[in-house]
């Protein structure tokens, strides 16, 4: 399974210095950007490309509707692998999951929606509130 | 009760934060993050705002002080996979001093403060730090340094 972040200007490799700062470099994580210099053949190349040597796949864009996530849901509906696309998902979500790809037994769908779930679970209002340490019965 | 399953132990300055709380949980593949610190476990805020990624990632948190930990951590059951989160050298050798069995140390984030000198890129011991932690490995704890996951391990006896 690969997640293949693209985005507008330097969304992707912006998100790329983050997750190297907290996470090191990921295996399976890869990062293309859709700069001013190119155009939408140009980026369906790079996103092309970057599927050859996986079988599963999500594309995890920007913004809805934008050139990558159009050039990535043209892809999906053409290539022979299994493709899910997502838009809106945040870093958060991206570092959760981004260890377990190598063996991941799911469906890029079953992924796709592990990313948008964790993304909104993060996307909050810090609210003060108790902190909930109960002891499991048989635990700690 | 049998022996608690600490997967991995970390020393961190910020103890839990973003990268611990998400990646690290992770990568260990942890269900509950221990914090084993005497200021925060009588720190409401400080709770909270580590609570805060536990919460999201579903896994459990307790705030312990370092004399808790040592009496109560043999309760956990086996399905408790233990991510035991500490701030300094000297809580871990209080720990496996207390005769916690941690197997593997791992150092990540030790910030600087006055008379400690560099280690690693982000580890700033004195020569107490190094005592304790050659103490841990004196008591079969592997010890080593490691930033983030995706880092090559540096064994100890390698950076001091």
């Amino acid at each position: 399974m690969k997640i293949i972040v693209t985005g507008h200007g330097n969304f992707a490799t912006g998100i790329q210095s983050t997750v190297k700062l907290l996470a090191g470099e990921l295996q399976n994580v890869e990062f293309i950007d859709f700069t001013g210099d190119m155009n939408d053949v140009s980026l369906n190349g790079k996103l092309t490309t970057a599927l050859a040597d996986t079988d599963k796949a999500v594309f995890f864009c920007d913004l809805l509707g934008g050139t990558p996530f159009k050039e990535a849901v043209k892809i999906s509906t053409t290539a022979d692998q299994d493709i899910a696309v997502i838009t809106g998902c945040n870093v958060g979500s991206l570092l959760e999951v981004g260890f377990q790809l190598a063996d991941y037994a799911g469906t890029a769908t079953e992924l796709a929606t592990t990313l948008v779930t964790t993304s909104k679970a993060q996307t909050k209002v810090f609210e003060h509130h108790a902190v909930i340490q109960d002891a499991d019965e048989d635990g700690i | 009760m049998g022996e608690p399953n600490i997967v991995l132990t970390r020393i961190d300055n910020r103890l839990v934060h973003g990268q611990v709380g998400v990646v690290w949980t992770s990568s260990a593949g942890a269900n509950l993050l221990l914090v084993a610190n005497d200021e925060t476990a009588n720190d409401q805020l400080q709770q909270e705002l580590m609570a805060a990624t536990a919460e999201t990632s579903g896994v459990g948190i307790r705030f312990w002080t370092i004399d808790k930990t040592v009496s109560t951590i043999s309760k956990a059951s086996a399905r408790q996979k233990i991510f035991l989160i500490i701030r300094t050298p000297q809580d871990a050798r209080r720990l496996v001093e207390g005769g916690v069995p941690i197997k593997d140390l791992n150092i990540g984030n030790m910030h600087f403060s006055q008379g400690k000198t560099q280690v690693t890129k982000y580890t700033y011991m004195d020569d107490q730090d190094k005592a304790d932690l050659k103490f841990c490995a004196d008591h079969g704890v592997n010890v080593y340094v490691q930033e983030v996951p995706e880092d090559k391990k540096q064994p100890l006896e390698e950076v001091i």
